[in-house]
Order: structure tokens, then sequence, then C-alpha cells
């Protein structure tokens, strides 16, 4: 018997059958049969019957043994494909242990740029990206007063008008935030809430969890003393009891039925409002032409934002000749409400994310690069593969199998690392960024995650892979392995991508770091050194007007001052770096010289010592004092910026002005002194235009726009953290039912504001700082690379009279070549790059020369740095060991 | 019952082919010929019983199959015992021993069984 060889199986054209081998196999059978037949002695004809009858059934045999043979095929391939499949990742291990230096810096700085970028995209899904947790939130819009472009309050009339006229609605309702006093089990707090109108919930879509919210009826002047909590409220502070439901709650010491609990996803953000009641507009109230509504709408199915717009437009038209003096310019916007929510983070993270994904492109470079290095020097190794009889295509998956596993193993430790910062990012406690505490992991996040993974590999893997696969077999077994590709176009390719992006990376945090800096020395308009401040709210239901109101908080005033450690005291209805603020606009004729258009300006209350005890300088004319009171002729103060534009160029002290909102014995209004600008709504926003009133000249109805509302305003004589309690201690004194909230140091306030952008700045620097060593490491690398593959060639240009200078240079022209190139496109990218970041800078131009020469220069530094190492080598190379050994 | 029997005659065969094949590799043809000679013309293996099991005792790997030439010239496929067919073939064997004396014992006996002690 002569052996077979399985391999003559595939002799068959297209591969194994399954079929034809079992007819076959059985048909050999039947022929031996009628051969052993015949050489008994019976004719072909009997034998060949014979034989058949004593097979049997020769179909039926041969579909059994297909099935059998079939399915056996089924399984035999799938363990040759496995066997494959798993040759390839034990080889490519064997080759990640083999080169473990290359193997471990691939996979840190893999590693790196991939956490860093799958936290970063966890943020930007939770904050952007997540749809908002309401039904259709497509058609959810916000809803805004503009004048001239700008944003303005809604007053109650127009809301009135516009949920009564427009039809592009299915629902629109209004939310006024206030904050109440909430007295449970012993303890005053003042929490977030606000007054809302029926259609406000119905606007969302939103079913409360328990109960229900308010009907149309109950959002009727006189208003009821109903009150939706949000689950937050309900399970923190009322223990979540499952009973609330016609319990009350005592708001600024009056008892609110609770009718309704909201589902923990209705808040948005931790300092959203956590109790309303109903907003039932009294007609007084309707005349006001403070206060601040809110405006949300849902869109009827069909109807797209451009149409509710256009709809809007008109409406504003007809309300402008309706209330000419309220609606003068006035227009209305309408806004994606998702989009309004997040506001400029939107911006601010994406290009957050683009940074990263830079951070990212430079790591996949250096990873190329090390592969391409790796695979010049494993060239013999693939040639003979080659040569053995493995495909291109065998090759090049084998090698993509290997950046794969650098691929999956860097996404585990980015997957890592990711956690690590996210568990950072929510210990900062950054509470201005709506959604940010939902970040984390979830399928979209892996999804990214694995989605880079392979992206990475495909990036940094394939071109060298190809490149391997593209070997000339012959010429580099001759060559023992040696030589090659020492002057590859790609590897000068990559590292010009590098030096671009990083110099992008520079720039940008260049630019950021700049701005806060500037924002750093900018002053805020007032000294914020041992300032305390603290807020209280006097209940409209005991102190009724402004005769009770301004008592009371008289009484309070004195009792600070009398305090221990108070060097001066005052009040006011606005800090600086407080969020909430009464504005009005001042008309046209309401001042002489007639103005050409109408200002918008904010209102401050303060008491007399106001200007002292924060510092702010006085200009011109005098401050309040407490000869200023009810009686007394009405006066007013205005800062630097309203004076020029109310009378520019003219001393604005002593001139009169007419003010028909805050009428109290009568509009006119007259002012006794200019102040300084105070950067109140941050350090990198301009100041506002802001009008002072004497707290004892507010009538009754604008008290109520701010809620009857002051901040306490301390300067102590010792260190202000320390000095807080004293603002309760004072608050008790004169009523011990009254609430104290946002009680902080000046300082701490304004670290807070400054909290997010210092953050963000920081960020990008940290990626500016890799971005840089990375690419610093690229550099290295191929001129590293190149000095090796040359020592005999630097051996025998020394040996023939070359200096060790010029052979220094020699490197360092070489590796300097592409960093020049990509130091040109980096600039070209920074200019651009630098003018999306423009909205984010303050004090500085996104051309900054300055930045753009030190950033520059910084990297041109690093990079010949990075070239002179190996450079140095290359000079101490020893001709005669080189010649010997070479 | 009936099954019963089915399956030990099925388990047989398995047997029977690989001790057949434990001499060395055959074709199919050559399997039910030597079975044929070997137990003197007293076992006649049915066609429709072998291929089948051929097949389903290379799936499980005991016997692996190769195409080679017959004596005559012509493509034939041959079986071979692998590892674990040989070490199937020996556990079968012991079974078959084991079951033979039990049977052989009861066959060849000379006294009724003794009752048990109450």
């Amino acid at each position: 018997m002569s052996k077979g060889r399985t391999w003559l199986r595939y002799f068959r054209f297209f591969g194994p059958d399954a079929r034809a081998d079992v007819n076959d196999e059985l048909q050999f059978h039947i022929d031996s049969k009628i051969a052993e037949l015949m050489e008994q002695g019976w004719t072909a004809e009997r034998a060949r019957a014979e034989a058949q009858r004593q097979f049997g059934d020769f179909i039926s045999v041969r579909q059994t043994c297909e099935v059998l043979a079939k399915d056996q095929e089924r399984r035999m391939r799938k363990a040759e494909y496995l066997a494959v499949v798993s040759q390839d990742i034990k080889f490519g291990l064997l080759q990640l242990k083999h080169g473990f230096g290359t193997a471990a810096f691939a996979l840190i700085a893999l590693g790196v740029g991939m956490g860093i970028a799958t936290a970063v995209f966890s943020v930007v899904y939770a904050v952007v990206l997540q749809p908002l947790p309401f039904p259709s939130p497509d058609q959810l819009v916000s809803i805004w007063s503009t004048r001239q472009g700008v944003a303005d309050v809604v007053t109650p009339r127009n809301f009135d008008a516009w949920r009564r006229d427009a039809k592009s609605f299915r629902a629109l309702g209004a939310l006024q935030p206030t904050t109440f006093a909430l007295a449970h089990a012993g303890s005053t707090t003042q929490i977030a809430g606000g007054f809302s109108s029926a259609g406000y919930f119905q606007a969302f879509g939103v079913s409360p969890e328990l109960g229900r919210t308010f009907t149309s009826e109950e959002d009727r002047s006189p208003r009821l003393h109903l009150a939706v909590i949000s689950n937050q409220l309900w399970r923190a502070r009322l223990g979540g009891d499952p009973e609330i439901l016609g319990k009350p709650v005592y708001l600024n010491r009056e008892p609110f039925t609770v009718v309704g609990v909201m589902p923990a996803s209705f808040s948005l953000q931790p300092d959203d409002a956590q109790i309303w009641v109903p907003l039932a507009l009294s007609e007084s109230e309707m005349g006001w032409t403070g206060g601040i509504l809110k405006v949300v709408g849902r869109l009827r199915p069909g109807v797209t934002l451009s149409q509710a717009q256009a709809e809007m437009n008109v409406l504003a038209r007809n309300l402008e000749a309706q209330y000419p003096e309220m609606n003068h310019n006035r227009g209305i916007r309408v806004d994606d409400f998702a989009k309004d929510l997040v506001g400029n983070y939107r911006e601010r993270l994406f290009i957050l994310l683009g940074a990263v994904g830079f951070v990212l492109l430079i790591a996949c470079a250096n990873v190329a690069n090390l592969l391409l290095a790796r695979s010049a020097g494993r060239s013999q190794e693939l040639a003979v593969r080659a040569a053995l009889g493995a495909s291109r295509a065998r090759i090049v998956r084998q090698l993509l199998t290997e950046s794969l596993l650098i691929g999956v193993l860097g996404a585990a430790i980015g997957l890592a690392i990711a956690s690590v910062l996210l568990e950072l990012v929510g210990k900062l406690g950054l509470d201005g960024v709506p959604r940010l505490s939902h970040a984390g992991f979830n399928l979209p996040v892996f999804l990214f995650a694995l989605g880079l993974a392979i992206l990475t590999t495909l990036f940094s893997g394939l071109l060298p892979a190809v490149r391997a696969a593209e070997v000339d077999i012959q010429a580099i077994l001759r060559r023992g392995g040696r030589g090659g590709t020492a002057h590859d176009p790609a590897r000068h390719f990559y590292i010009a991508g590098e030096v671009a992006l990083a110099l992008v990376l520079l720039v940008s945090a260049g630019l950021l770091i700049r701005a806060a800096a500037a924002a750093a020395h900018t002053r805020p308009g007032f000294v914020p050194k041992q300032l305390i401040t603290g807020r209280t709210a006097l209940p409209t239901t005991v102190y009724r007007n402004s005769t009770e109101t301004v008592t009371a908080y008289q009484h309070i005033l004195r009792d600070l001052r009398e305090q221990p450690g108070v060097v001066s005291a005052a009040l006011t209805s606005k800090a600086p770096f407080t969020s909430g603020t009464a504005g009005l606009s001042i008309k046209q004729n309401s001042v002489a010289p007639r103005m050409k258009q109408d200002v918008a300006a904010e209102l401050r209350y303060i008491s007399d010592g106001y200007l002292a005890t924060m510092q702010i300088p006085l200009l011109k004319g005098r401050e309040f004092n407490v000869h200023d009171g009810p009686g007394s002729a009405q006066v007013i103060l205005v800062n630097e910026s309203l004076a020029q534009r109310l009378w520019p160029n003219t001393n604005a002290v002593g001139r009169p002005i007419r003010i028909p909102e805050m009428t109290g014995r009568s509009s006119e209004w007259q002012v006794i002194g200019v102040t300084a600008d105070v950067r109140s709504n941050g350090i990198m926003s301009e100041p506002p235009l802001v009008i002072y009133f004497p707290l004892t000249q507010v009538a009754t109805n604008p008290w109520r726009w701010v809620e009857q509302s002051l901040y306490l305003v301390a300067r102590t004589r010792a260190d202000s953290a320390n000095a807080l309690p004293l603002l309760a201690q004072t608050i008790a004194k004169t009523d011990p039912q009254l609430p104290l909230g946002d009680v902080r140091t000046m300082e701490q306030r304004m670290a807070r504001a400054a909290e997010i952008a210092r953050f963000y700045t920081l960020v990008l620097a940290i990626l500016g700082v890799c971005g840089l060593l990375l690419t610093m490491a690229g550099i290295y690398g191929v001129v590293a690379y190149f000095v090796n593959r040359r020592r005999a060639d630097i051996g025998i240009r020394l040996a023939l009279g070359s200096t060790r200078a010029g052979v220094l240079l020699l490197v360092i022209k070489q590796g300097m070549h592409p960093v020049a190139a990509g130091t040109v496109i980096g600039l070209g990218g920074a200019l651009i790059i630098g003018r999306m970041l423009a909205s984010q800078l303050y004090g500085v131009e996104a051309t900054d020369p300055v930045t753009l020469a030190a950033a520059t220069l910084l990297l041109l530094i690093v990079a010949a740095l990075a070239c002179y190492v190996p450079g140095r080598q290359a000079a101490n190379v020893d001709p005669m060991v080189t010649l010997r050994d070479g | 019952m009936e099954k019963a029997t089915l399956d030990l005659i099925r388990g047989t065969l398995d047997t029977l082919v690989l001790k057949t094949l434990s001499w060395g590799p055959l074709h199919g043809y050559a399997i039910s010929s030597a079975i044929h000679r070997q137990t003197d013309n007293a076992l006649l293996v049915e066609e429709g019983a072998l291929y089948p099991a051929l097949y389903r005792m290379e799936g499980r790997g005991w016997i692996e199959a190769e195409w080679g030439f017959s004596e005559n010239n012509r493509r034939a496929k041959y079986y071979r015992l692998t590892r674990e067919g040989r070490k199937q073939l020996q556990s079968q064997t012991k079974a078959w021993d084991a079951y033979a004396e039990a049977v052989g014992k009861i066959m060849n006996a000379t006294r009724p069984p003794l009752r048990q002690e109450p």
C-alpha cells in the first residue's frame, strides 16, 4: 500500500468537497467488490448486481455519510481558523515580549492617550451628546426676549401674551427662579426654587413620580399654597416619606401643601430648583417690567424651530405695537433647549476633545514609527516567511494582529486611566457644568474606547504592516537583514505630523495660559481680601412693605457692625460673583440729552457704607449716607461705564434721570456720585452697567423683584473663613427664623467662578506637555534609529576624515528636516485653531505673536535636544570598531 | 430492550473496526473484508452500517482518514487509528472481555444459583 498525503485532497480544483469524497469512497468499495467477485469467476454483469445487492441502499448510506462528513468539515475549518488566530496572537505576544522596551513605550503612550480621550469623551457624552431625559427632547425649546440681539428678561405681560397667542407650541411655561426659606425639623435653610406656570411641567413632558403638577386653574391669582418638590429634596430633607402628598412644607413661614414629587431625572444640575409653587401672576405682577421669567416651550409635532421663530418674530412686532413702552426694539428668540442649557461648555468640551485627539494622533504616529523600525529590523524573518510561501495578506495579517494587541492592551490601560480621571473630575465639584455628574462608563463610552483601539491599530499599524509585506525577499536575504530602509519618507512624514500637532497644542495651551495670567492680573474693582458674604431674604408675609423690610435690614446691619472682628459692613442686593441679577431698561428719553437708544442696566440696592466696605473707589460726588432716607431727595449712584453711556464726556453728578419702574415718591432720581466699575459677573466678563439705589428709598414693588433679599457683606479683622459664622449669629439676633444661604468668603467666590476656566486651562496645558514629550520621544526614536542603522556609514565618514562636529551636525540636520516642515504646517494650523479659541480668550489675541514665538521656540529646542543625544552617540562612534564589526 | 441490543451491536462494530485498524491503515473495503476473513466468514459487516460508523468515529477523533492509492492504484480513502482511538480500543476491549466472561459464566454454569440466606 502506498501511503497517501493529506494535501492530495486539495488536488480538487475547487478545494475539498465532502460530497464527492463520500461518493468516491463508496464507489471504490463497490468496484472492489465487483473485482473480487469477478476474480471468483462471476460475470461482470452479475458481479455488479451482486455487489449492489450486498451493499444495500446506496443513496441513503451516502446521505448519512455526507451529513457526518460535512459536519466534520465545518468543525475542522473552525478549528483550523482558530488555530491560525491563536498562533498569530501567541506569536504577537512573543514579539511584544521580545521587544519589551518598545512595547512598553507604545502601550504607555497609547494607554495615556486613550485614557484621556475616553475620559473626555465620557464627559462630552454626559454633558452634550446624551439626550435629555425628557420625551422627544428635540421639541423642547427655550424662548428669550432680546434687545439688540442680547438675551433679556421676559416680562410677565409678554409671557402671558406668548402663551395665549403663539400657535407653534403644544405647551409653553415659565419659571421665575427664586429661593425659599424651608423650615424643617427645627432649622431653616435656603433652597433654590421657582414659581412655575402650569405649562412649565407640561412643556418638559415629565410626569411626576408621585401626585400631580399644577393645573391651569391653579395657575391663576390669587396664588394657592401648593408645592411640587424635587426627588432630591424629598429624599434628602423629607426622608422620602411615601405619604408626603397632602402634607405641608413650610416655605417663608407659610404652609404649602405638597401635591407632587418629580422624578430624580427632572433635575439636570445640582443647583437646579428643588421646589415649585404656582406662578399665578396677579394683575399687579403683570405690570412688572423687572423680574426674570425663564420660558420653555414644546413645539407642536411637525413644527420646526425656524417656523416657531418666524411666528414669534411676528408676535414680537404685534407686542411692540400693543405695548410700545415695554417692547420698543424687543425681539424674541427661540433656541434649542439642550443647546441653550449646555451653552458655551459645548464649544469648550469639543475643543478639549479635539486636543485629546491630537495627543492620541501623536501617540499613534510614534507607535507607527516604532513598528516601522521594528519591522525593518525583522525584515529577514519576514523575508524567510515569504520565501516559505506565506502570502502578503498572511504577513500583513500577522503584523496587524500584533498592532491590534497593542491597541487592545492600550485601550485596557486607557480604561483604567479614564476611570481614575473621571473619579478626579467628580471630586473637583464643578457644579456649574450641567449633567457633569452623569459622566461615567456606559455603552457609548465603551464603544468609543473600542473604536479608538481599532482606529489606533489601523492608524499606527496598517502602513508599517503593508510596508513590511512589500519586502524584496531576495535583496534582503542576500544582504543578511542589514541596511534596509534607514531613510524612509514615511518616518519623516509621521514626525512632521507629530510636530505640527504638538505645535498647535502648545499654542492653544499657551494662549489659554496667557489668558489666565491676564485674568489673574485683572483687578475685580474691589478688594476681596477678608470679605465675608451671605444672603438672607425677608418673607413678604411677615415683612409686608418697604418700611418693614428696610427697618429689619437696618437692624441687621447695625448688629453686624457691632460684631467683634467686623471692621465695616454693608448690605447689597447683589454681591460680585453671585448669580441672578435684577435689571431694568433706561429709556432713550429718560435723560437729557436724549439717547440714541435704550440702555439696559443692572440694579443694585445698597446700604450706606457699601462702597467703603467693598473698597470700590468713588470717582466723583459722594456715597450714600444715613441721611438718604424715605423722606429725603431721591438719589442714585452710577458706575463709570454707565455714566459714559448716559452722559458721554460730561460730568454725570447732579444729572436727573427718570426711571418709571422705580417710582417711589416720584420717578425722578438724581445722580450724586460715580463709582469705579466692578467686574461683578466674572473676571473675564466686561463690567456691567450698574445703577445703585439706596435701599432706604426702594419702594415695596421693586423689593419684590429681588425677593426682599440682600447680601450681607463685612470686612473682618482676621482670616475671613473663620469669621463666616458671624453672619448667622447676626441674623439670629434680629429674627432666628430668617434663612441664611450662599455663605462664602469673597475669595472663595472668586475661586469658584474661575475654577472651571482654570481647570480647562490646566487640562489643555497638560495635554500640551504630553504632546511635546511624545513628540520629543518620537524624534529621538527616529534619529537614534537612523544613527544605529548608519553606524558603519558614519564610521567610514570618520575614517575618511570627517570631524565629529561634522557628524553631529549631519545627524541634527537629518533629524530637524521633518521638524522644520512640521513647524510650518503647525503654525498654519495654530492660526486656524486660535480663531476657534477666540471666545475662550481674555486679554490676549488669538494671533498673539509672543505665544506663537514662544511655543515654536520651545518645540524647536526640545526637538534639537532630541536630535542632539543620538547625534553625540554618532559623533562618538569608534571608526575602527564599526569598520571591523560592520 | 431492543434498542440496547442494537447499541450493543453498533458498539461492537466500532470495537471490531478499531481492532482491525490497530494492525495498520486500511480502506473501508479492506476493513470489511478483514473482519469477514478473521471471523472465518461468520460475521458479515453491512456496508450500510460500516461507512456511517467510520465517519462517526472520524468525527470523534478515534480514527483519521487520508487519501492514498490502493493495491491496484486507485484513489482510496485510508483510515488509521489515532492515539485517542487506541485508548478507546483498550477500554472497549476490557469492557468486552468483562462482558463476555460474565455471559460465559452463566452460559457455562453447571449448578443453579445459590439461594440467599434470609
